[in-house]
């Protein structure tokens, strides 16, 4: 048998360079896509945990307040008081931004002496990490800077560095420059540590740490948590490091399943293509089949014969895909990490890991995509009776014959995929909802044949007096290989459908934002942090004098703020805000998905509700009316759920407590941003201006107009799906190959009917003509059939997947030039991949041609 | 349009009508004018592989404007290849070939297509109809090729269909055809763009006596009929015999 492989197999690979070339690059592109994607994410999460792991140095505990606030001062002392407790020490974490690039920077704040115990610092140019250390103690604003950020801004020990914090700019005084080790690989290399007591007094935390790190022997581990836990006000939580790290990566979860997803949509594509090589192999050794078959080869060693050969251009085309998705990672990762910064927390990747399960996962993704496009042509061979040989024409009415079977088996697809939309995630993750997607795309493939003929039949006429007979054999040509060319449409209208499928939730999801902030952002001027938008996770207040000051300002109507928190409800993180409730419903903020509107906001305007975001209802299954169980800095608090209001700015979920409700339980009385309603429009401009001249020297400010502001939120919006757009770019790339190679043996097998053309008078222009017009068409059928299809998807998208992973309500919002660029570009690739099978068919030598078969 | 319907709607087993013909008949006269094709140390190479192929050997000759020829001999002797070199379908390795007195073994091969298309017609041994195409449109094929208006193609089709006893079969696919009909509505396409020669290549080789014979008949009786040259391939006797004369060929030279 491996003799027959080695005869055969590998000397039909290596005849047919163009063909097998063709068949790897398609699986290849696949693979890169879904490796490239995935090796991105894991960069980005790999990121989050590492700087975890960096910074919790050997701590196998840590006590974290779960209202944001900060864990007390008065705590330390009191665990460490403990009989038996071990090491333990103070931490602040602090994210600033360096006010030169507003690039974020960790800051650590520790205690020099109980630290020793959990991280090891490796300053550079010193025996040991004391003295360095030390000096932070002699000086308030001292710092050790990793290598990365000393060297990236040029500094050395003396100079200094301006920090925004909180809304100022800070100076930071150099004392010695960190080895890239230990907790200094934080973030990529972005950290700085300082003491403890400059950091509280830099970042304003007087009185209470961030956390408090234990140092507990495994075997006691479990005891001491209780002890520990017995000691803390419900606020505040012990719990394991890696469990912390682990609620982020189930928050990112979602983000990373969608994104996959599509990346495996590519890959689909390309299982059409093998599909097209393998039959076209079929039909093409259909004499050799005859030959191995009458001399006794039994039909599992043909079958094997074609698996065998594919299973070779899987693994050659996964191994180069790999290669690929390692280069496409790296163009990826700094949009991966974007998004996941400002979606959901600070990550900064400077390398991406060669994850062995990624990479595994791309070579049996190439691999099984390559084996189910060749189980079914390959059967086909196998089970062929030896006297009957598998002409061309014998697979195309044995095809027909099928064809109600195959129209059967669509509806039953497709009516699967209706029903799967219809049920709930498993495990917060739309499992049906992906299945169903896929279904849709599995039984719209299997309507593409007839639909083929149809429109090949039904054109014929109307083209030939439109366009010449060149378009009446085009059609013909069409109809003549249907199997062939209906699954080179079928994979194009796969890729079109994902393209207009996410292309339309993209923008029912952009309209839909955009009406929601035309409606909730009706102020003139916000005044906010530009360090509190490097993430969602770090939100800091606003300066006291600069609120001040926008209070007092003589053209200010009124002065709106909001406050956020970053909560810990349950497992998992999520924004707590105070605002003035009733403004904001008046500024015309809040829209709720049901109840009445006036007693909602009376509820919540008393303090005695909360409202939460539909996201925040729908990802923890809370409803109107349920109660929830917060924890304040006064212990834990029970707050009914008054209404439920649309919101997108965090997939995480929000709640609203009133402002008044919010100070009393938290004593904090800051503001993370301000929205301004002016008493003149016109003096819009001189406002913005005035603020910006009043603090521009000395803070850290992002003063935007409503407009702006607007601009700013759609801007992020693009940014997060910009990479979606290149998955949709790859995969109909992979489409327009299937289509240069489904027309490439077609234009082979009919070198006779080619022959006949020339001979009659058929010129070389006559010809290409005719292969381009069959591309052409090929990409007008692919764009009705993806057009319907990503309709379906988009509906799916926007009322399942989404609705499901994020909770978010999208009106859907389908726009006619999506459906138009899709046509273009489908017939465009098409007639691209048409060009070169056109050039090689204009130049078959008629003689030549004629002699064949 | 019309006028192709009322052909269409005729009986299609009545005879055409005296004036229906509307191919060139005539037949350049005199001392002056130039063979219709003439073959000066003609010759012709095919590589196989490594080895190289003679088919022909420097072969000469000089065939007549109107004049019935028909070239004989063994299987690979040379005939169908001499045909496709006169036809255009393939170039010669040496020697000069001259159609009408213009030399072709230079044109390129958009060229010898025109020629194809409207000088020379052609009809295979295997047929050679486009599978998907109705007889119509197989016989009016060149014409549409030829970019000349279809409604005039097909008239011209409908009316060589009619000559060729083909009008019931109009709007038949070839595989619904005996072969002698496929062989009559081919001879009908290669008139259609009325060029002054027709080329055959083993035009009886692949039916029965009975259809070898109406075929032949047709054949020459639209060459005399349009005063066609004709030139056949052939190692049938019959078409011998019915020709002007015989140009007999072996291992790639004219032995007559």
């Amino acid at each position: 048998m491996i003799r027959l492989f080695r005869q055969v197999t590998f000397r039909h690979l290596l005849r047919e360079p163009l063909r097998t070339g063709l068949s790897i690059l398609g699986v290849a592109l696949g693979v890169a896509v879904f490796v490239g994607i995935r090796l991105a994410n894991v960069a980005a999460f790999n990121s989050f945990s590492s700087t975890v792991d960096a910074i919790s140095g050997t701590a196998t505990l840590q006590i974290v307040s779960t209202d944001g606030t900060g864990v007390p001062e008065r705590i330390y002392p009191a665990v460490r008081a403990l009989r038996g407790i071990g090491p333990v020490t103070p931490v602040i974490e602090a994210v600033p931004v360096v006010a030169r690039d507003n690039r974020p920077v960790i800051v650590m704040g520790i205690d020099v002496f109980s630290d020793r115990a959990f991280r090891t610092y490796s300053p550079t140019g010193t025996a040991g990490d004391g003295s360095a250390l030390l000096s932070l103690l002699l000086e308030p604003r001292a710092i050790l800077l990793s290598s990365v950020i000393a060297e990236r801004y040029g500094l050395h020990p003396g100079d200094s560095l301006r920090l925004a914090v909180n809304g100022r700019r800070e100076s930071v005084v150099v004392r010695g420059v960190l080895e890239l080790d230990g907790p200094a690989r934080a973030m990529g290399g972005n950290l700085g540590v300082m003491d403890i007591a400059a950091a509280q007094e830099l970042f304003g935390r007087e009185g209470v740490v961030d956390r408090i790190d234990l140092k507990i022997p495994e075997e006691q581990l479990a005891a001491v948590e209780q002890r520990v836990a017995a000691l803390l006000p419900a606020n505040i939580l012990v719990m394991r490091p890696e469990a912390r790290s682990g609620q982020t990566v189930k928050m990112l979860r979602a983000f990373d399943l969608n994104l996959s997803a599509l990346a495996v949509v590519a890959t689909f594509v390309a299982i059409f293509l093998i599909y097209n090589t393998v039959l076209t192999g079929v039909v093409r050794r259909r004499k050799e089949i005859g030959t191995l078959r009458s001399v006794g080869t039994g039909r599992g060693s043909i079958f094997l014969l074609f698996v065998v050969e594919v299973l070779v251009v899987g693994i050659l085309g996964s191994a180069a895909g790999i290669g690929g998705g390692m280069l496409l990672a790296r163009g990826a990762v700094d949009q991966v990490a974007s998004t996941v910064s400002v979606l959901y927390i600070l990550v900064a990747v400077e390398e991406i890991p060669a994850d062995a399960a990624v990479l595994l996962q791309g070579l049996l993704l190439g691999v099984a995509a390559s084996l189910l496009g060749a189980v079914a042509p390959a059967l086909e061979a196998a089970r062929s009776p030896v006297r009957e040989t598998m002409a061309a024409g014998t697979v195309e009415q044995k095809f027909r014959r099928h064809f109600p079977a195959i129209v059967l088996a669509g509806t039953s697809v497709l009516v699967l995929a209706a029903v799967a939309v219809l049920l709930p995630p498993l495990g917060g993750v739309p499992v049906f909802g992906f299945s169903a997607a896929a279904l849709l795309l599995l039984g719209s493939a299997m309507f593409t044949s007839p639909i083929v003929l149809a429109v090949a039949r039904g054109l014929r006429k109307p083209l030939r007096a439109l366009l010449g007979v060149e378009a009446a054999l085009a059609c013909d040509a069409l109809s003549a290989t249907l199997r062939r060319t209906s699954v080179a449409v079928g994979a194009l209208a796969a890729a079109l459908a994902m393209v207009i499928g996410v292309d339309t939730m993209i923008r029912s999801f952009r309209t839909t934002v955009d009406r929601w902030i035309q409606q909730s952002v009706r102020f003139d001027v916000f005044v906010g942090l530009q360090s509190n938008t490097v993430s969602a996770s770090v939100q800091s207040p606003l300066p006291e004098e600069v609120v001040r000051y926008l209070r007092e300002l003589p053209e200010v109507r009124t002065v709106d703020t909001y406050r956020s928190y970053r909560v810990q409800l349950g497992d998992r993180p999520t924004t707590l805000a105070s605002v003035g409730i009733g403004a904001a419903d008046r500024a015309g903020r809040l829209t709720f998905r049901s109840g009445d509107h006036r007693r909602i906001v009376q509820q919540a305007e008393a303090g005695e509700a909360v409202l939460v975001s539909e996201p925040f209802a729908l990802r923890r299954g809370v409803a109107e009316g349920d109660t929830l169980v917060l924890p304040t800095p006064r212990g834990e608090r029970m707050f009914p759920v008054a209404g439920v209001f649309y919101d997108y700015t965090s997939d995480g979920g929000m709640i609203l407590m009133e402002r008044d409700r919010f100070n009393t339980l938290w004593g904090d009385t800051t503001v993370s941003d301000v929205a301004i309603a002016l008493r003149d429009p016109a003096t819009l401009n001189g406002v913005i201006r005035k603020i910006e001249e009043r603090f521009s020297a000395t803070h850290d400010l992002l003063v935007f107009s409503n407009a702006v502001l607007r601009r700013h939120i759609l801007k992020i919006f693009d940014q997060t799906f910009a990479i979606t757009y290149a998955l949709q770019v790859i995969a109909a790339v992979v489409a327009g190959i299937g289509v240069a190679s489904a027309l490439l043996t077609i234009t082979i097998e009919r070198k006779r009917e080619l022959g006949i053309l020339g001979a009659v008078g058929a010129g070389a222009g006559s010809i290409r003509r005719m292969v381009l017009i069959q591309g052409g068409l090929m990409g007008g059928i692919a764009h009705g059939v993806g057009s319907l299809t990503g309709l379906g998807l988009s509906l799916i998208l926007v009322y399942v997947i989404n609705k499901q992973s994020f909770g978010w309500t999208i009106q859907f919002h389908p726009e006619g030039s999506t459906f138009f660029m899709a046509g273009v570009a489908s017939v465009v690739i098409a007639m691209l991949a048409a060009v070169w099978p056109a050039v090689l068919a204009g130049r078959k030598p008629v003689a030549e041609a004629l002699r064949y078969e | 349009m019309e006028q192709v319907d009322e052909l269409r709607s005729r009986d299609p087993c009545a005879p055409p009508q005296p004036d229906e013909g509307t191919l060139s008949a005539e037949v350049p006269e005199g001392p002056d004018a130039a063979p219709a094709v003439e073959g000066r140390g003609l010759g012709k190479v095919y590589a196989r592989g490594a080895h190289q192929v003679t088919a022909l050997r420097e072969v000469s000759f000089r065939i007549g404007r109107g004049e019935y020829v028909t070239l004989m001999g063994a299987s690979g002797c040379g005939k169908s290849t001499l045909l496709n070199l006169i036809g255009g379908i393939d170039t010669a390795s040496a020697g000069q070939l001259l159609l009408g007195g213009r030399e072709i073994t230079t044109l390129p091969e958009a060229a010898r297509t025109a020629m194809r298309r409207t000088e020379i017609g052609i009809v295979f041994q295997f047929f050679n109809l486009m599978p998907t195409m109705t007889v119509l449109e197989n016989v009016a094929l060149p014409g549409y090729l030829a970019r000349t208006a279809a409604e005039s193609v097909e008239e011209r089709a409908l009316m060589l269909l009619a000559e060729v006893g083909l009008r019931h079969r109009l709007d038949h696919l070839p595989h619904e055809l005996s072969g002698g009909e496929l062989q009559r509505a081919s001879i009908a396409r290669a008139l259609i763009n009325d060029p002054p020669m027709l080329l055959a290549d083993e035009p009886t080789g692949n039916l029965d006596s009975r259809n070898a014979e109406h075929v032949l008949e047709v054949l020459t009786d639209l060459r005399r009929k349009y005063a066609k040259t004709l030139i056949v391939a052939t190692h049938s006797g019959e078409l011998g015999r019915a020709s002007d004369r015989t140009i007999a060929l072996k291992d790639g030279l004219i032995v007559t």
